[in-house]
């Protein structure tokens, strides 16, 4: 029986055996461990100062991370966190950063060009915690690019989108590691930089369908990268070839072997149409969850002009997603070409801190090609738990190509340029509703044609639905031009530049009548865009002294396809007519001096045949081993008497190694590059670090040009003892020019470039102002007669007054020349002159030899009468190197707060052909030593190349004492006044040529 | 998903639960209040004597000891649910892509009705004269489905990730999931004209719901985890009305009516996980949870059999 009240009982009994339902296993998230790394595993083509970047899930040991290294009795590596490279483990301290202590990043590694290394991380840098790292194998593994040539090696593609390029070889079993998507760029990187002048599309580079028609795409090249872009999207074939023809020759001239990858793009669009995505790249102070740095800002390392962190300002970009079901666990996307991001201006300053008037205003960084973006599955991540959490989210990973321009027209010429094969990595987190994409790369900038500057880029792209991307159809706009419009004075093979304010549309710029040449008749050309500037190179050299006209049609576009608006230029090129032609010389040799040379030692090479026996010998000439010989003439060669010697004593030029004894024991292998007037040797491998070399110039010993010697475009052999005489075919010819030199280590903190008198007057080198030369007010001095003596009662300059506001008259020398300039680095408290300053950045100056144009003048001597038109003939201007030290110069800041250069230069001044009364009467003017103390601003052309422009602080005296027949007859005094010495020191173009 | 179950809540059912202890009626023994076995109770004895005892008004003898009745029928549950929108919360990773915290417009849940077997089970009190009793309702184990209303059930939960994507997420359907529910009810009840053959009756009372083995059931929401559904307790005033018969003897027959003045019921699912058909990158998404309010004003209509002892 159950009394009643048992009723609510099993009520409760009911209630309380009601639970709620159980759950089932949650989706795993993340355990500890490794997130993220930059380079990625297996990433090949790294650039040399990548900053290495490994991320974790958690704060990690600072002690054992900062433990070091060291290699165990078995040769595996002890510690937390160590790479080794071929060399072993690489010693470079370890940083830790990161919004919590995340990131351990290794900064300032040089990666060893070509090398493999291998990152060991240890689960001891969490703490022991960490559940995706290996106590003994690597966890990254990486190959750093190579930007230099090999020399006497072809080159190899080393990889296609970032792939071992087997996996786009038919057969090989390989396969890519991303899919090949139809909208994908195709990139190519290689063993060594290519001779852009190769790489032709349609011809050595050739992208086919599955017909073997010829795809449109636009080809980029920049050292050792290719870039192929095809106009439109791949979806007209299931197949596509591409292929890499024997044209193609790296910088040396060896050949590529013909080679072809097979491409089978996967359709990316959903239903045919594109998912489009809006990206923002927002500043702020905010450190990356997976890079450590501060986002959207690059980080730049460059001694030349100091550490640098450049912010980007808010920038919006365009990106279109591919059908994210289309390809498994990754999703691609593509960021048109075009696009651009703003970033504050790049501070000018030499060694961090001195201004120069470079200015650059905000920068613009393009996509010069669709970038290629995939989202993936982390690889670090246990397969077994889900793809994505807050820890450790999906990996991103992006291939670009950049162009980099600036906002101001000089800034833009210096320093606009491409940098291809960008590789960068990160994580993909979801933020805010949002897909916040933070990502590392390391890409090298060129400066200046001077220095590579490694620079680190963290870039946060967050998803946005609250934007539009900003569209583009401003016409591209022209910011500066070399030739200047109107020019006369340019080199006949002058590389003709037109830089825009944007990067351009290769495809559309290299189409047939893009842009013309116009001279007496069309002028083929090839066109190559680099950046934003059209390279026009005419395919046969231009006539001397001929009129050109350059024309730049709409058929030339923007990235965004918006027609440049018709540019014409009109230039005249040199004009090298005379009645008296001189014989070639050198103007500046590097290694070594431009004269032949006698009198050595042991201890020094020698000095100038036929100079003074009282000359100052020249220090041991030494060369860089990652430096060119290079050889500056005074005049125009004739190219076709250039002939590398090939062994011992053989052609015209000779690049010989010696051995200790000084003996020839071979050619040194290299690539000769011939200019209109310089001659640039480039060793294969760079030059042995301690071993001797020797490069020989032959001129043969007479005034006809033989096979074998090598002659200027007049046709008369070159002229090696200008000392001896340099006005006419009797001075022609002379004993071989010799000059043996040491190869030294290469330094990452000197910066060598060879500087050249521009504009020059004299541009057939005969000293004399010929009819259709074209005086300038640069690069001359004026000459001003001061007084006389003795038996000489007066003298007066003949010519046009050189200086019509003063009441003297004064008579113009215009100088020509070029000086090997070695930067060094910043230093502080520098004594200069007995005085100190701040800091200076020491500049040595190449002893090398300035060319003036012959002076006139009447004199009226005692006895003799009046001698009219006495010639100087062509004058030379030695620069000394007394008690063989470097001629040194320091870049300081001057009076406007602006860099300048302030030098002392010693001279010799010789009249090696000035003939006094038909050689009756005798000169002091050889070996003769004057000193110009010269300052002026470093500066930058219109085009964007480094100027020096400098002037005599002080006046120059020059007495000139005359004699007869061994007596002196008198003095006549001269002078340089004060700031009328001026020379202009010309850099050559970063992009090559000048 | 999204609100799953709630609405079970409403159950504002009446029903109440034997879950686990059935009840044998035949166990069932009635005493008077002296204790002994009321073995005369039943129907009210003709012409009692008059006596101190005697009701104020009335057509019936006072009893001497409370009156059971026990009917047997069908329990009609109409739930009567509404429900404000379902709210998203706790949106995080790739679900944010798609869709945000808030309501989600033009969501809704409801319950379907039941019917089931029950029992009444009712004592009238001496002291009012056998006119003012207690009652409850004795049922097995009710179960609710919830369904899902409105663009919940008609629309992707999340069609488009950044608005341009589709997810390839379908739209949930109308099943989302279902609940026990045990909703006691006690209430008091007059019995009006005591001794007729027809006695209509009036109650007020109290309903306590509880909601248990709550399970979402959608195939979308359960492919990747089981998320979790927790409805919150309510309690609910009622209101009856009823109509006994006497139909023979003992027999009654009666058909009674509760209407409750609502459950405020708060329901909410955990741990809910989407596979991404179109994203197979993630796989599935978290969406976090939902949860929904849901008023219930369930009516409750009992059609039975029995007897009065």
């Amino acid at each position: 029986m159950v009394h009643w009240r048992r009723l609510w009982p099993a009520v409760l009994i009911a209630t309380a055996g009601c639970e709620v339902g159980e759950d089932g296993p949650p989706p795993l998230t993340s355990e500890p461990g490794v997130i993220f790394s930059y380079p990625h595993d297996g990433q090949r083509d790294v650039p040399l100062g990548a900053r290495l970047v490994v991320s974790f899930t958690d704060p990690v040991d600072v002690a054992a991370v900062t433990a070091g290294c060291s290699l165990g009795a078995d040769g595996g590596v002890v510690g937390a966190f160590c790479v080794r490279g071929p060399g072993g483990l690489v010693a470079t301290p370890v940083l830790v950063a990161g919004p919590k202590d995340n990131v351990v990043l290794l900064e300032s590694a040089a990666w060893e060009a070509g090398a493999t290394y291998e990152v060991f991380v240890r689960p001891a840098v969490l703490w022991g915690k960490a559940t995706n790292l290996d106590a003994a194998a690597p966890l990254v593994r990486f190959t750093a690019g190579n930007p230099t040539s090999l020399g006497g090696r072809a080159p190899t593609v080393i990889a296609v989108n970032g792939d071992d390029p087997a996996a786009y070889v038919a057969g090989s079993g390989a396969t890519p590691r991303f899919p090949f998507v139809d909208f994908t760029t195709i990139r190519v990187a290689l063993s060594e930089p290519l001779d852009p002048a190769t790489a032709v599309y349609g011809d050595t580079v050739r992208l086919v369908d599955a017909d073997g028609a010829l795809v449109e795409a636009a080809l980029l090249t920049q050292g050792p990268h290719l870039t192929i872009d095809p106009v439109a999207d791949l979806t007209n074939s299931p197949r596509y070839r591409l292929e890499l023809g024997a044209g193609l020759h790296d910088l040396s001239g060896d050949a590529l072997a013909p080679v072809a990858f097979e491409l089978a793009p996967l359709p990316s669009r959903v239903g045919g149409r594109e998912l489009a995505q809006v990206l923002a790249c927002i500043p702020g102070r905010e450190p990356s969850y997976a890079a450590g740095g501060f986002i959207n800002q690059v980080e730049l390392t460059a001694p030349l002009i100091g550490d640098a962190t450049i912010a980007m300002v808010d920038n919006t970009l365009a990106a279109v997603m591919a059908n994210p079901a289309g390809f498994g666990p990754l999703i691609p996307l593509t960021l048109r070409k075009g696009q651009r991001l703003t970033m504050q201006p790049l501070p000018v300053k030499l060694g961090g801190e001195i201004a120069t008037p470079l200015t650059t205003g905000p920068l613009q960084v393009q996509m010069a090609a669709d970038a290629t973006v995939y989202l993936a599955r982390n690889p670090f991540r246990d397969p077994a738990r889900l793809p994505d959490d807050e820890l450790a989210p999906v990996a991103a990973y992006l291939a670009f190509d950049v162009v980099v321009t600036a906002s101001d027209a000089v800034g833009n010429a210096a320093l606009n340029q491409q940098v291809l094969g960008v590789q960068a990595t990160g994580l993909a987190r979801i933020y805010d509703g949002g897909l916040e994409i933070d990502s590392v790369g390391g890409l090298d900038l060129d400066l200046l044609g001077l220095d590579r500057a490694t620079s680190n880029m963290v870039l946060r792209l967050s998803t946005t639905t609250a934007r539009a991307a900003p569209g583009d159809d401003a016409p591209p706009r022209v910011t500066s031009t070399f030739p200047a419009d109107g020019a006369r004075d340019v080199p006949a093979d002058a590389a003709l530049r037109v830089t825009f304010a944007e990067g351009l549309d290769a495809a559309a710029a290299t189409r047939d009548g893009a842009v013309t040449l116009t001279g007496a008749a069309a002028v083929p050309v090839r066109v190559r865009v680099d950046g934003s500037t059209l390279i026009v190179t005419p395919r046969q050299p231009l006539a001397y002294g001929a009129a050109y006209t350059l024309e730049v049609s709409g058929m030339v576009r923007d990235l965004a396809g918006t027609a440049a608006a018709p540019t014409r230029l009109g230039f005249r090129t040199v004009d090298l007519a005379t009645s008296a032609p001189a014989p070639l010389a050198l103007a500046a040799a590097r290694p070594g001096v431009p004269c032949a040379l006698d009198g050595a030692t042991a201890t020094s090479p020698g000095r100038c045949r036929d100079g003074a026996s009282s000359d100052d010998r020249y220090a041991p000439f030494a060369l860089a081993a990652d430096l060119p010989v290079e050889l500056t003439f005074q005049q125009p060669l004739d190219r076709g008497t250039v002939t590398l010697g090939t062994a011992c004593g053989t052609g015209s030029v000779r690049v010989e190694r010696l051995d200790p004894s000084g003996a020839c024991t071979g050619v040194a292998r290299g690539r000769l590059v011939v200019g209109e007037d310089r001659l640039s040797f480039i060793a294969d491998g760079g030059w042995e670090p301690g071993a001797r070399y020797r490069v020989v110039i032959h001129g043969g010993d007479d005034g006809d040009c033989d096979a074998g010697e090598l002659c200027g475009r007049n046709r008369l052999p070159f002229n090696s003892d200008v000392l001896d005489g340099l006005a006419d075919r009797g001075d022609a010819g002379g004993a071989d020019l010799v000059l043996p030199f040491v190869a030294a280590p290469a330094s990452a903190d000197r910066y060598a470039m060879t500087t050249r008198a521009w504009p020059v007057a004299d541009g057939n080198g005969n000293g004399v102002l010929d009819a259709g030369e074209v005086a300038s007010s640069t690069n001359r001095a004026a000459m001003r007669i001061v007084g006389t003596s003795g038996m000489v009662r007066s003298a007066t300059l003949n010519g046009p007054d050189c200086v019509p506001g003063t009441p003297a008259r004064e008579a113009c020398m215009y100088l020509s020349g070029a000086l090997p300039v070695t930067m060094g680095t910043l230093q502080h408290a520098c004594t200069i002159d007995g005085a100190t300053v701040a800091a200076c950045i020491p500049v040595e100056l190449s002893p090398q030899i300035l060319y003036g144009t012959s002076l006139s003048m009447n004199a009226t001597v005692a006895v003799i009468g009046t001698l009219s038109d006495q010639r100087t003939q062509q004058l030379v201007l030695r620069l000394r190197t007394p008690a063989g030290q470097p001629l040194m110069s320091h870049i300081v800041v001057g009076a406007d707060g602006q860099a300048a250069l302030r030098a002392r230069l010693p001279l010799y001044l010789d009249a090696p052909s000035m003939k006094l009364l038909a050689g009756l009467a005798g000169h002091d003017l050889a070996s003769k030593p004057i000193t110009v103390d010269v300052a002026g601003p470093v500066a930058f052309t219109a085009d964007g190349r480094i100027q020096i422009s400098l002037a005599n602080v002080a006046a120059v005296p020059l007495a000139v004492e005359l004699s007869a027949i061994g007596i002196g007859i008198g003095t006549i005094a001269m002078e340089i006044p004060a700031g009328e010495m001026k020379m202009q020191l010309v850099g050559d173009a970063a992009k090559g040529g000048r | 998903m999204r609100a799953a179950g709630i609405f079970v809540a409403l159950a504002a059912t009446a029903a109440t639960a034997l879950a686990e202890a059935p009840i044998d009626l035949d166990d069932i023994v009635l005493e008077d209040e002296d204790g002994q076995p009321a073995v005369d109770a039943g129907p009210p004895e003709p012409a009692p004597a008059p006596g101190p005892r005697r009701r104020r008004h009335g057509a019936g003898p006072t009893p001497r000891r409370g009156t059971w009745h026990l009917r047997a029928g069908i329990l009609h549950v109409t739930p009567h649910a509404s429900s404000g929108a379902v709210v998203l919360s706790g949106v995080a990773g790739p679900a944010s892509l798609a869709v945000e915290n808030g309501p989600i417009a033009g969501s809704s849940t409801d319950l379907t009705s039941i019917t089931t077997p029950a029992l009444l089970v009712g004592y009238a009190v001496p002291a009012w004269e056998g006119e003012l009793g207690v009652e409850t309702v004795l049922a097995p184990p009710v179960t609710f489905e919830l369904r899902a209303k409105g663009t919940i059930a008609e629309q992707s939960l999340a069609p488009m990730v950044l608005d341009t994507v589709p997810t390839g997420i379908p739209p949930l359907g109308p099943e989302l999931g279902r609940t026990k529910a045990l909703p006691p009810i006690v209430t008091v009840v007059y019995r009006a004209r005591r001794g007729h053959r027809v006695r209509p009756y009036v109650g007020v009372g109290v309903s306590y719901f509880h909601a248990y083995d709550a399970t979402i059931t959608n195939p979308i929401l359960t492919e990747v985890a089981t998320p979790h559904l927790a409805i919150d307790d309510a309690v609910s005033a009622v209101g009856q009305l009823g109509l006994d018969v006497r139909v023979a003897g003992r027999v009654h027959a009666t058909l009674d009516v509760k209407a409750l003045s609502g459950y405020a019921i708060a329901a909410r699912v955990d741990n809910i996980h989407v596979r991404t058909p179109a994203f197979p990158l993630y796989e599935s998404v978290h969406v976090g949870a939902v949860s929904v309010d849901v008023v219930a004003r369930p009516v409750l209509v009992t059609a039975g059999a029995g007897v009065n002892f």
